[in-house]
């Protein structure tokens, strides 16, 4: 149980956007720009939609990854009938 | 004797421990009350002033006056509304399947509702972003509210099936045997019962939906139509001018309406947070 919940924890962490767009925008530079606000700078700011796409396929697969991790704890712990 | 002491000790340990977190999550909240009622210099001053003298109400007036702040909240209680509403109707009928049915990929289909869960808004509203301006229904409420929907649904799906199954399925072959129908179980019997499961799963939606900042970021360029958590961060990037105390204020009325809806259901909102059934 304690784990499911670093994972869940872990996995809303990573996807934080609104708390550092409204904070740091990703500044000072680029010091504090977290991998989804990468994203959304490279298409909407510097108009790069390729680049930032890429960096959201990149972003999907830790997702995924993360998201596999879970569902092997979740089954251990016999949660899915 | 020593075991009474003992037990007050740990009381009153333990109440210390809950001060000191409650004190803990309450002071931004204190802080931004405060900066509301400040005057400019009073922004500034060092040492900060912790409760201003001579409170400046005239900031609220100012935000109430000239900007948008009112017509967000309104623009996110009509979005909440349809989202809530659109989503409790999908997921009761999807999560009654799940919980009563048998067929094949049952497991997998549960997993890949869990899995859309996880995955970050950014990525979901960028390729949406594309495919609206495309299809030119960008800054449109009905698009965004099947956003919306979508985003919400796969927690209250589930929570909503972990809580049809605590239901026995010895209540649906008891009305199986007197000729109901599957629409009649799931009407006559399962709603009844559950109501206050769909209760907490559509105030679960409404949290979950009115705290969308991702997906109307993304896909409303229109001020107009923001929803109160854009329209905040938009009115911090507006001015050059110090507006802190102008901001402060707008939050405070942002969130008055929160605190108000969550004192009035505070029962359920506490059951629906600390009940088994939420899982992720």
């Amino acid at each position: 149980m304690l784990f499911i919940n670093l994972v869940i924890v872990s996995i809303e962490t990573f996807n934080t956007f609104d708390m550092v767009l409204a904070l740091t925008g990703g500044g000072p530079g680029r010091s504090t720009e977290i991998a989804a606000l990468s994203v959304y700078n490279q298409i909407f700011e510097q108009f790069n939609l390729g680049q930032g796409a890429a960096t959201a396929v990149l972003l999907v697969a830790v997702n995924l990854i993360m998201t596999f991790v879970y569902i092997r704890f979740l089954e251990r712990n016999e949660r899915v009938e | 004797m020593s075991k009474t002491r003992k037990e007050r000790l740990t009381r009153i340990g333990l109440y210390l421990a809950y001060t000191v977190i409650t004190l803990f999550f309450l002071f931004p909240i204190f802080w931004v009350l405060s900066t509301s009622l400040k005057s400019v210099p009073q922004l500034f001053a060092s040492p900060p002033i912790w409760f201003p003298t001579d409170p400046a109400f005239g900031n609220y007036s100012h935000v109430f006056n000239n900007t948008p702040t009112l017509r967000y909240l309104l623009n996110s209680a009509l979005l909440v509304s349809l989202t809530v509403f659109f989503t409790v109707l999908i997921a009761v009928l999807a999560a009654y399947g799940f919980s009563r049915y048998t067929f094949r990929f049952k497991r997998p289909s549960l997993l890949a509702v869990l899995a859309f869960q996880m995955i970050s808004p950014v990525v979901i509203a960028i390729p949406l972003y594309r495919l609206f301006s495309e299809l030119n229904i960008l800054n449109n409420y009905v698009s965004l509210t099947v956003v919306y929907v979508a985003v919400v649904l796969p927690f209250t799906t589930w929570f909503l099936k972990g809580y049809f199954d605590t239901i026995p399925y010895q209540m649906d072959e008891a009305a199986i045997v007197d000729g109901a129908s599957r629409w009649q179980i799931l009407s006559r019997i399962l709603l009844p019962v559950s109501a206050p499961g769909i209760a907490t799963a559509a105030i679960l939606a409404a949290v979950l939906s009115w705290s969308q900042f991702v997906v109307p970021f993304i896909l409303l360029d229109d001020r107009t139509l923001y929803p109160v958590s854009v329209g905040l961060v938009n009115l911090q990037s507006d001015t050059n001018a110090v507006t802190l105390h102008y901001l402060a204020a707008a939050s405070m009325i942002a969130v008055a309406p929160v605190i108000v809806v969550f004192v009035l259901l505070q029962r359920y909102i506490v059951s629906a947070l600390t009940s088994g059934a939420v899982k992720g």
